[in-house]
This record gives C-alpha cells, sequence and structure tokens, in this order.
C-alpha cells in the first residue's frame, strides 16, 4: 500500500456529508444481506424495503420504487463489499 | 487514547486484504473502539517497537491469520501475524496485573484450520470469516457484543453492513469528484482511512469546531 496521503479536513467533512439521513430518498442501494437474499435499501436507512432471492428481481424492483420515489439513482454492490453498477433513473 | 477502547489489529496490508481490512476498521469505528495498526514502512525494528507499544495500550488485539499461508505456488508462509499474537498472548500471560483482562480474537479463513495446524491455540476465541467481509462485521461485532457488560446494546450487523456500503459508496463518489483515481483510493494510508470513517460515523461536529 502507499502512503500517499489523501486525507483533508475539507474532505473529511464532505465525505460526513453523507451520513447525514435525508428524508428525501435520492439514492437507493441493492446490498447482499445476512440471510443470503439481496435487499433494497433507501439512503436514508439501514432497514431494507424489500428482500429478493435474486439480485436481477432487487435491481428490478428498485428501479420501480426509484421511479415511484422521485430517487436519482440506484447503486447496486458486489458481495465484496464493492460497487458493481450504478443504475440513473 | 483510552486503554478499553483501543483494539491493536494485526492483519497483513496487501491490496487483496484491503476487502477485510476496511469493513474491520468500520466495524471497530462504529462500535465505538479505537482501531490501532502499524502501517509502517520503517525498519523491522522500529515497526516491531510499535507493534508491541500498540499491544501494550490495546485492551482488545483482533489477530488475522487468514493471510499466513501461501497464496500461490512458490510463496513463502509469513508468520509475521502468528508471531505478533504471540506477542499480544505474552503480554496477557507475563506483563502483569493490568493485562490481564486483555481479550484477544483469532480470526481465520475456515474453521478449526489453526485448531489442526497450531493446537496450542485451543482455548482463544477463534473464528472464521470464509474470506466475506459481511461475515467478518458480523463475526466481530457479536465477539464485541458478548463481551460487552453495559446496558446498552450494539447496533446489530445488518445496521453496520449496510452503512459501511453507504460509507464506502460515498467515500468512492467524493474523492473521485476531486480527481482521486480508483488506485489512489484504495491506496490510500490506513490511518487517512480511519479519519474518513471517523468523521462519517462521528459526524462532522469535531471538524467544525476544530476550524
Amino acid at each position: 500500500m502507499s502512503t500517499k496521503s489523501i486525507y483533508t479536513k475539507a474532505l473529511g467533512k464532505a465525505v460526513a456529508e453523507g451520513a447525514k439521513k435525508d428524508s428525501v430518498v435520492r439514492t437507493l442501494h441493492v446490498a447482499p444481506s445476512y440471510s443470503g437474499k439481496w435487499v433494497v435499501v433507501p439512503q436514508s436507512s439501514v432497514k431494507a424495503v424489500r428482500a429478493f432471492a435474486s439480485q436481477k428481481s432487487a435491481i428490478e424492483f428498485a428501479k420501480k420504487y426509484a421511479n415511484a420515489k422521485s430517487a436519482t439513482e440506484v447503486v447496486v454492490y458486489e458481495n465484496s463489499g464493492g460497487v458493481k453498477e450504478r443504475i440513473a433513473v | 487514547m483510552a486503554f478499553e477502547k483501543s483494539v491493536f489489529i494485526n492483519c497483513p496490508f496487501d491490496a487483496d486484504y484491503i476487502v477485510l481490512l476496511r469493513p474491520l476498521i468500520f466495524t471497530l469505528v462504529y462500535l465505538d473502539f479505537e482501531p490501532r495498526l502499524s502501517q509502517t514502512k520503517s525498519s523491522s525494528q522500529i515497526r516491531i517497537n510499535l507493534i508491541k507499544r500498540h499491544i501494550r495500550e490495546s485492551m482488545f488485539g483482533i489477530h488475522d491469520l487468514s493471510r499466513c499461508r501461501p497464496l500461490k505456488e512458490g510463496e513463502f508462509p509469513r508468520f509475521n501475524m502468528p508471531y505478533e499474537l504471540g506477542l499480544d498472548i505474552g503480554c496477557i500471560e507475563y506483563g502483569g496485573k493490568k493485562f490481564k483482562h486483555k481479550k484477544i480474537l483469532i480470526l481465520e479463513k475456515e474453521k478449526y484450520y489453526y485448531k489442526q495446524v497450531l493446537s496450542d491455540i485451543g482455548g482463544q476465541d477463534i473464528e472464521n470469516h470464509n474470506d466475506d467481509p459481511k461475515m467478518l462485521v458480523k463475526k466481530v461485532r457479536n465477539w464485541f457484543s458478548a463481551l460487552n457488560e453495559s446496558k446498552e446494546t450494539y447496533p446489530g450487523p445488518s445496521e453496520i453492513w449496510i452503512d459501511f456500503l453507504k460509507f464506502s459508496n460515498g467515500l468512492n463518489l467524493k474523492l473521485k469528484a476531486r480527481g482521486y483515481t480508483e488506485s489512489d483510493i484504495n491506496e490510500m494510508p490506513v490511518a487517512d482511512y480511519i479519519k474518513f470513517v471517523n468523521n462519517w460515523v462521528k459526524g462532522d461536529q469535531k471538524l467544525m469546531q476544530a476550524d
């Protein structure tokens, strides 16, 4: 690993902004869960709106739910925790 | 740093371990602990002195032995991590009264592997994560939960995992928007990563006050 420093207070502040619970749903997350299912979770919550046996079904639902809630993006994760795909809706 | 809140992490700093190290750090900060690691390019003497200091100053030790085995043919096994585990156990055994209550969690990839190849390890808390970051979050959270004597319960593993994903996504977006590449982000020093996690988990009030 490199030792090239990235952190600044300003960047830390900017990243911390994302932790604020926003009542407006802008992003939906499609994530692997402990039950083995794929869950759809709004940015404003840690609780799933719904769970699906397949990632594909979860993505389909998330797109429709995003449209209904005026969200603008669906973020799909890999099992490793990395981002697999960002879908603009 | 308070002794009771400090957690010494004994693990590799390889690029392929980052998928486990980052959720581990996030979980510790989320549970209000302070991770302590020895990522340094200094000489081995300086490094080992730093490790000994972390061990002396940490109530908890998390030792991930999952990368001790060679990953490819022709590679050597790596004994730094078992060596550092031995130092931590030695601290408990011979370090005196203050260290008798230190707690150690050993992580491995496959269940019972280390009981087979290192039978003297029996009696320690050993958990396996199968190289799955989600599982690592759960095992570490549950270990601290079992040790927790206060009335307050810790957030569940699902909550920590989902917030970790959101944090990671937000961090990547913000840094990329400022021109950092994927490799800049993946290779940032662990100390920087801990600061970002602290800001996200604990809010930016402290930063505001510091301005």
